[in-house]
């Protein structure tokens, strides 16, 4: 029996779990862009509130109690934007693009249905010790919601200097509600307080649009070389990506150059979300082989190791298919 | 009012020497090594515990992409990722310990002598109640299915395990990319297997028609969820009344088991017990629901003991 005490215990403040939750907001960010509020109540609340920026959760995108409908199979990872608590109930925001017929399915909830939830999933982001410490948020896409997150992590936890990159290929592509004039900032490195998401933590931010459309004109990885070549003070900072795996290998290898620590958050085909099935592994540089790891050291698994991982750890050669 | 009184149905069914509380088990590689499903489930509460693959030697895995959704359906080829057989005993099986419920591990490898070394250390291991060799794999280059897919080949691995492991529960979990299951089924049963489960992954692709390449790394994969259940159902079914029936072998049946009505239609086709996969990757909880919903599928149908139940198709 005191096996079976033991046990329970530890499932009582279990740090993830399997919920349902209700729709509270879905709403249409224009381009295939869309946000999804969910909200959980009593001991689920609790453990969704253990959230950090970086953590996933994993949406059904079906009813699971219909198992005659199994289309679409498997849960969809999607990333926590923001975490919202109260005494009695825990929200999170999903910022998702419309891909396929998991997220053509979320985009037809209505409010108060219901969605069933695993997580919060995998690592987030570690924070410095060092208030004082800057700090580069530079994201690009579907890959800026976990920023907005850490963002507001970041502020609560006492971090002033904080400065965002935000890169999306056209303006109207920006993921998050956007105040701006029509032509853009004088200066494009000069950095504002435009897009809603980072304003709310009091972080400056600079957009970079590929085609030229708004702010500074390139990739994201571009405007921040340029902008730590204008204020080497910034080259102290520590970096948080998230983003398209080519940004983050950019902004990696440029990391590496000037010797700034920098965390990736990765994304991958995931099936189970939780270490299990071994899908989304992602190839780490190699480390001499030990009798203790063998050979296994080769790959680890962006849903439970990562997804968010040291940028310096990743063989950005082979990573991923 | 009526008696509500009526006795709870007896659960329990027998793999071999082995008895499970009731009939549901996790399935190999869907579930971890141990108690990884913890936060989600009990898994105390299940029948059965089958571990993933171990081999001999620690293994990577295959590149990504490793899995692909397909209709009611997920390919999968891993490539028998895992910590291998020192690390398994050092860090899982202490662990193994707290299980409470019969543990059966799945063992893999390159060579019969391989399949003998690993089988034969685990063999002495009195928190494993059994070992369910993978002769099934699809998705490694040697070893596995090509074991599976001979019968010679498969008779020679499973007599050998049997050889050194003359006390364990062996369980051989065959493959369904063969002609008749019945031929396989029965050489292993001739060599010493004790139980048989089925089945594992049908081969099967999915190709990216924009790059004109194979989604997955390794080009094929093995294909499991819903979209298999009828196939794994029949070769059940066919397995049982040719071979297992008359030999008095149990089955576990698997493929594609996603709620209660999926488990009962394998008992019914004539599983001794079910092991759910797939559907445990997406909805660990899904587990004691099977259990509770063949309880009540029980009551209801007016069975005392689920055995009564097995192989009742008329």
């Amino acid at each position: 029996m005191t096996q079976k005490n033991s046990l329970q215990k530890r499932q009582k403040t279990p740090r993830r779990g399997t919920m349902v939750s209700q729709v509270v907001d879905n709403k249409d960010f224009g381009h295939q862009h869309r946000s999804i509020t969910l909200s959980v109540t009593g001991p689920d609340a609790q453990v969704l509130a253990q959230s950090k920026a970086g953590q996933f959760v994993q949406l059904a995108c079906r009813d699971l109690n219909k198992p005659q409908t199994s289309t679409p199979l498997l849960r969809r990872p999607f990333s926590i934007a923001r975490l919202e608590t109260s005494e009695q109930q825990t929200a999170i925001e999903v910022i998702y693009q419309l891909l396929g017929p998991g997220t053509e399915w979320l985009s037809q909830r209505d409010n108060g249905d219901q969605i069933n939830l695993l997580g919060p999933l995998g690592n987030g982001f570690t924070l410095p010790k060092d208030k004082k410490q800057k700090i580069i948020l530079i994201g690009g896409g579907v890959g800026l919601p976990p920023l907005y997150f850490l963002a507001s992590q970041l502020k609560q936890a006492g971090f002033t200097s904080l400065m965002a990159f935000a890169g999306v290929q056209t303006i109207d592509r920006l993921v998050g509600s956007l105040h701006r004039s029509a032509a853009g900032p004088a200066d494009p490195l000069q950095p504002t307080k435009i897009l809603d998401q980072f304003a709310q933590s009091d972080t400056d931010v600079i957009i970079s649009t590929d085609d030229g459309s708004y702010g500074f004109t390139g990739h994201a990885e571009a405007a921040l070389k340029a902008f730590l070549k204008k204020d080497n003070t910034w080259q102290q900072a520590q970096v948080y990506s998230c983003g398209p795996y080519v940004m983050l290998k950019g902004i990696a290898s440029l990391a590496s150059s000037l010797n700034m620590p920098c965390q990736v958050c990765m994304e991958a085909y995931m099936s189970c979300g939780i270490g299990i099935c071994q899908s989304c592994a992602i190839a780490m540089q190699e480390k001499p082989a030990t009798k203790q790891t063998g050979t296994e050291a080769k790959y680890k698994l962006v849903c439970s190791n990562g997804p968010v991982f040291n940028a310096a750890k990743i063989d950005w050669g082979h990573a991923t298919s | 009012m009526k008696s509500q009184a009526q006795t709870a149905p007896d659960m329990s069914v027998e793999l071999g020497t082995v008895r499970l509380q009731n009939p549901v088990m996790t399935a190999s590689g869907t579930c971890g090594y141990v108690f990884e499903l913890n936060d989600f489930v009990d898994l105390t509460q299940l029948g059965g515990f089958i571990t993933k693959s171990i081999t001999l030697e620690a293994r990577p895995g295959n590149p990504p992409q490793r899995t692909q959704e397909t209709a009611s359906g997920m390919l999968n080829a891993i490539g028998l990722a895992n910590v291998g057989l020192d690390v398994f005993l050092e860090e899982k099986v202490p662990l193994l310990k707290r299980m409470s419920i019969p543990v059966f591990v799945n063992v893999a490898g390159k060579t019969i002598e391989e399949y003998v070394t690993v089988s034969e250390r685990l063999s002495n291991i009195d928190t494993i109640s059994g070992l369910e060799l993978n002769v099934s794999c699809p998705n490694v280059k040697q070893g596995g299915i090509t074991f599976g897919t001979d019968p010679g080949q498969l008779g020679k691995l499973v007599s050998s395990v049997r050889a050194r492991c003359p006390q364990s529960l062996l369980i051989v979990k065959l493959t369904p990319n063969v002609t008749d299951i019945t031929v396989t089924a029965r050489a292993a049963i001739e060599a010493g297997a004790d139980v048989l489960s089925l089945v594992n992954t049908f081969y099967g692709m999915a190709i990216d028609i924009a790059k004109r390449k194979p989604i997955l790394a390794n080009r094929t994969g093995g294909l499991s969820g819903p979209a298999i259940k009828p196939m794994a159902l029949y070769m059940v079914h066919k397995v049982y009344t040719e071979v297992a029936q008359p030999a008095g072998i149990p089955l576990i049946g698997m493929g594609g088991i996603s709620c209660a009505e999926d488990a009962l239609q394998f008992i019914i086709a004539g599983a001794t017990s079910v092991s759910v996969g797939t559907q445990a990757l997406i909805d660990p909880g899904c587990l004691p629901g099977i259990i509770d919903g063949i309880n009540r599928y029980l009551q209801r149908h007016k069975f005392s003991a689920v055995k009564e139940l097995i192989g009742t198709l008329e």
